[in-house]
């Protein structure tokens, strides 16, 4: 019991550690209205979760700006596609892309998501994946509405490994 | 408001790391609430956490440079969208040398009168590729 006491001090004294040194609980609200801006992104990330592709790359302008977190090269919307008609032909069982704590900031026209996510699935033939990463989107406000001009995803190992050097 | 105030705006804020600008010009670049990635870290940050992780590199490193490769700057309206290959390298205290090949993105407004980064992420070429292939 007492063992179980001093563990849980010790784990509730790291995790105020590791916010203080992140700054996780210094990240505000913004003082701009988001709630349509949020909205568009909630439409956005329901296209891709319902495998309706034609309205997901309909939210992505044609000369979006990609960075795919199994790619090392900067994509055009045509390489991401094709990145994707890779992924769904026949290589997965199932998979889903899932935000986690997003943060939201708007200035006038211009909109940015900040979050964590988790890609997972299961190929075919192998067990089970899990991808988790930091992304960032910039979207534009047009007269038709929000649109997605660049995606920048990044699993985590990379912000990890090598960080300290010897 | 069109690219190539963006490029400018941009590479201003980014002269420190080439040794022709200063600190307080590259912090002065982003929002206060700007939400920031860096290469380094595995948590979204907040400007004042940013700047705190880059006064620990730049008091633990000599010869800090970031070389920016292959930039495009893209604009829509009065959203700017800065994306790049890039180098972040220099020499740690008391150790060799250190090279981080990263790829980044920055997110920007203009606000009136000039560009402001709304975000700058930062990623190893490292998180890319490890991983990225199961079985």
């Amino acid at each position: 019991m007492a063992n179980g006491f001093s563990r849980r001090g010790a784990l509730a004294a790291s995790a105020a550690g590791v916010a203080a040194l992140s700054g996780t609980e210094a990240v505000q609200a913004s003082d701009h209205d988001t709630s349509e801006f949020q909205a568009a992104f909630r439409t956005f990330v329901q296209t891709l979760a319902t495998g309706d592709l034609d309205a997901f790359y309909a939210t992505i302008h044609d000369s979006a700006v990609i960075f795919d977190e199994d790619i090392p090269f900067r994509l055009t919307k045509a390489g991401f596609k094709d990145h994707i008609d890779f992924h769904i032909g026949g290589l997965w069982e199932g998979f889903s892309w899932q935000d986690r704590n997003p943060n939201f900031r708007v200035y006038d026209n211009t909109g940015l998501v900040a979050s964590f996510a988790t890609f997972r699935g299961k190929p075919v033939d192998a067990g089970y994946r899990q991808r988790h990463m930091a992304f960032t989107q910039g979207w534009h406000k047009f007269e038709e509405g929000w649109r997605l001009v660049s995606w920048h995803q990044s699993p985590f190992d990379g912000h990890i490994l090598e960080a300290s050097p010897g | 408001m069109n690219t190539q105030t963006l490029e400018r705006d941009f590479s201003s804020a980014l002269a420190v790391f080439t040794g022709e600008g200063s600190y307080d010009d590259f912090f002065a670049f982003f929002e206060d609430d700007a939400l920031l990635v860096n290469e380094d870290i595995p948590f979204i940050l907040d400007k004042d956490s940013y700047k705190d992780h880059m006064g620990f590199l730049a008091e633990n490193m000599s010869m800090l440079e970031w070389i920016v490769r292959e930039p495009r700057f893209q604009v829509y309206g009065d959203t700017g969208i800065v994306s790049a290959e890039l180098t972040v390298r220099g020499k740690p205290n008391n150790a060799g040398f250190r090279q981080r090949h990263s790829v980044l993105t920055a997110v920007c407004h203009w606000n009136g009168s000039a560009w402001r980064g709304a975000n700058l992420h930062t990623s190893t070429l490292l998180a890319h590729i490890y991983h990225m292939s199961p079985g």
